[in-house]
């Protein structure tokens, strides 16, 4: 099978070119065709050690296509056989950049590492010992404009979030003390004050209400011991991998996937979704990792190859799935596109539809929901970290 | 896609720097050029993006709501063009983790494709371009203990080094032993004291070495920015590495 494939036709002949072509182009539609199992859903090559832009499926295609001129031209180099490279059409080279080294160096240099108009003019005043007021050339103005027409911005200079409370998110606040104690519902809820904060400091297990540490990790020992194995993966991480995640040596590393019916019955599932459990070498519990954030609210997708449950940088926070373009799982759940089994959804959603399809201000656990969704839509919300260590009797 | 990412991985990228030799024959031209990888000696992938480059490329992608620099090489993704030098990087970083699962061995000066599963080539290229904290350093190609990529081929001996115009020029006793059979040959400069330690190399930047040119059987030049400086006698050793190329890796050019 090709998998669609537009191989280039090979200008080289020869048999060890002949072979090493067979053999690229069978790897290459062997990783295109294995490439949901072993690197975007299999733990052992996650999506996310890969550099950019190698995360994505159909931009690997494209480098593997035309990479097969390049790597058979050196196999037949090596093979040392006579004759001819190829001819190439040097008429379509690719563009050269209209401005020279030097050209370049002087204009990226002094217009500084800011992203506002008045910044980098002042930058490039300073820098070029203008005096005020700034004249730039039209050529700069023409390059600002299209800058920022495009709109490329620095997270750091984002509106700070309003970072208090509503009087409705406050009396729920209130009221968490009436919780079932048995839930974790209070550990939830302790967990959204700090995320509707605007407090990204790491959850710990000292963060906990009183007494809520050994049940959570009783109702985690008893998912690890009882719950179907298909909910359960385990992480082939390295000594240094597990060191990420506060696990030793001896430990071992588990994905647990809590949207099941063993997660709810155990409280778990809206605590947590998804989470990495780490166990001892006698298969007890001792810690929990995950990140608290919503596809209805604010996600973050760590960029700086940190794990789940340590700080983060805040360029790292993003718009939920829901507001972004998803496909639909057959449960409905919004998952990234192109995931198999699922379907297109219309785009992204809009956020007011969200908060009323899927929340509601007063019924059971959609209270979060809702009050998540609500606070997106003022353009509040900070995932937390969340690294609770167990002690084990 | 892109136009000029269309032209770049369809077309090579040429430098007729130093070594193009240009023949007339009748009414045709040749021109033998070399042509190499951009970085002719690592495995390294290029993806890497320094941290003001990263600083800026993050602020974007946040502002696209995106947690990809770069997920499409389409004209829908416009915002996401890195310029067709750094799609040409993509391309040599692909086509090497290609090389390097396919190919027997350490995959240098070799044609044989290697025995082993589609599953284990498929974990070699992979874990080329892999981050660096995810690589699996105990197979291919990042094997430690020196039997990886980086593995040293031979030490040689400097005993006189000076610098021209940004070249470094070594002579070596005894002589280097680096057949011009290849042209794929690098070096590590691990000299002692003084002056002679401006022409080391860094194994943190280049963990194969720089490129070498060999000059003849006691000497060899590399780059090497710094001032002019007259033949040093030096002491110390260096590392013979092997990068990419082969027996002959001149890319042949023909107008008619």
């Amino acid at each position: 099978m090709s998998y669609n494939f537009d191989w280039p036709e090979i200008p080289f002949t020869g048999a060890e070119v002949t072979a090493f072509v067979n053999a690229y182009k069978g790897l290459a539609e062997s990783i295109y065709e294995n490439w949901f199992d072993e690197v975007e859903y299999d733990s052992e090559y996650h999506t996310s050690y890969l550099e950019n832009p190698f995360t994505n499926r159909e931009v690997i295609k494209e480098l593997l296509t035309y990479g097969l001129i390049y790597a058979s031209f050196i196999i037949k180099q090596r093979s040392g056989g006579g004759g001819p490279g190829t001819n190439f059409d040097l008429s379509a080279s690719p563009y050269r950049p209209q401005l020279s080294d030097a050209e370049k160096t002087y204009v990226i240099g002094n217009l500084g590492c800011v992203f506002t108009p008045e910044a980098m003019k002042s930058a490039w005043q300073r820098k070029t010992g203008g005096t005020a007021p700034p004249r730039l050339s039209d050529a700069v103005e023409d390059l600002l404009d299209d800058l920022f027409n495009n709109g490329p911005t620095d997270p750091e200079t984002q509106p700070p979030q309003d970072c208090n409370l509503t009087a409705r998110e406050a009396i729920y606040d209130g009221l968490v003390p009436l919780l079932p104690f048995t839930t974790f519902l209070r550990s939830k809820a302790a967990l959204l004050k700090r995320y509707l904060t605007c407090d990204n400091s790491v959850f710990t297990e000292d963060d906990l209400p009183a007494g809520q540490a050994n049940s959570m990790r009783d109702a985690l020992q008893d998912f690890s011991d009882h719950a179907p194995d298909q909910y359960k993966t385990p992480l082939n991480l390295t000594t240094e991998q597990k060191a990420q995640y506060g696990a030793g040596p001896t430990d071992t590393v588990w994905r647990y996937d809590f949207y099941n019916p063993a997660g709810e019955s155990r409280n778990l599932r809206t605590l947590f979704g998804v989470a990495v459990v780490i166990k001892n070498s006698s298969g007890q519990v001792i810690g929990v990792r995950d990140d608290f954030d919503f596809v209805y609210g604010k996600e973050l997708n760590r960029t700086d190859g940190s794990v789940a449950g340590t700080p983060y940088q805040s360029s790292d926070v993003g718009n939920g799935l829901y507001y972004k373009d998803h496909w639909l799982d057959l449960d409905k759940q919004p998952v990234p596109v192109g995931t198999p089994g699922a379907t297109p959804s219309n785009g992204p959603g809009n956020p007011q539809d969200i908060r009323d399809k899927n929340t509601n201000p007063i019924a059971g656990d959609e209270v979060g929901r809702w009050t998540v969704a609500t606070a997106y839509e003022n353009g509040r919300g900070t995932p937390v970290p969340i690294s609770i260590n167990f002690t084990n009797p | 896609m892109l136009t000029s990412y269309s032209l770049a991985l369809k077309h090579l990228s040429l430098n007729t720097g130093a070594g193009v030799t240009n023949i007339s024959i009748g009414s045709s031209l040749t021109i033998f050029d070399m042509q190499n990888f951009n970085d002719p000696m690592n495995i390294i992938p290029s993806s890497e993006l320094n941290s003001s480059c990263s600083r800026y490329m993050i602020g974007r992608s946040s502002a696209f709501e995106d947690n990809q620099y770069i997920t499409s090489l389409d004209l829908e993704s416009p915002y996401h063009d890195v310029g067709y030098g750094k799609i040409q990087e993509y391309l040599e970083d692909v086509t090497k983790a290609m090389l390097l699962a396919i190919l027997d061995g350490d995959s240098k000066r070799t044609t044989t494709v290697g025995i082993g599963s589609s599953y284990a080539k498929r974990k070699i290229f992979y874990n080329t371009l892999y981050k660096e904290r995810y690589r699996d350093k105990t197979i291919k190609p990042w094997v430690n203990s020196g039997i990886g990529w980086t593995a040293t081929h031979s030490i040689v001996n400097p005993v006189f080094v000076s610098r021209t115009s940004n070249i470094a020029i070594v002579t070596t006793s005894p002589a280097h032993g680096m057949t011009t059979a290849y042209d794929d040959w690098g070096i590590v400069m691990n000299l002692n004291t003084g002056i002679a330690t401006s022409f080391n190399i860094s194994t943190s930047t280049y963990p194969n070495g720089v490129p070498i040119k060999i000059v003849d059987a006691n000497t060899f030049t590399y780059t090497n920015v710094g001032i002019n400086t007259t033949a040093t006698a030096v002491t110390g050793t260096a590392d013979v590495k092997v990068g990419w190329g082969g027996t002959s890796i001149n890319l042949h050019l023909y107008f008619t």
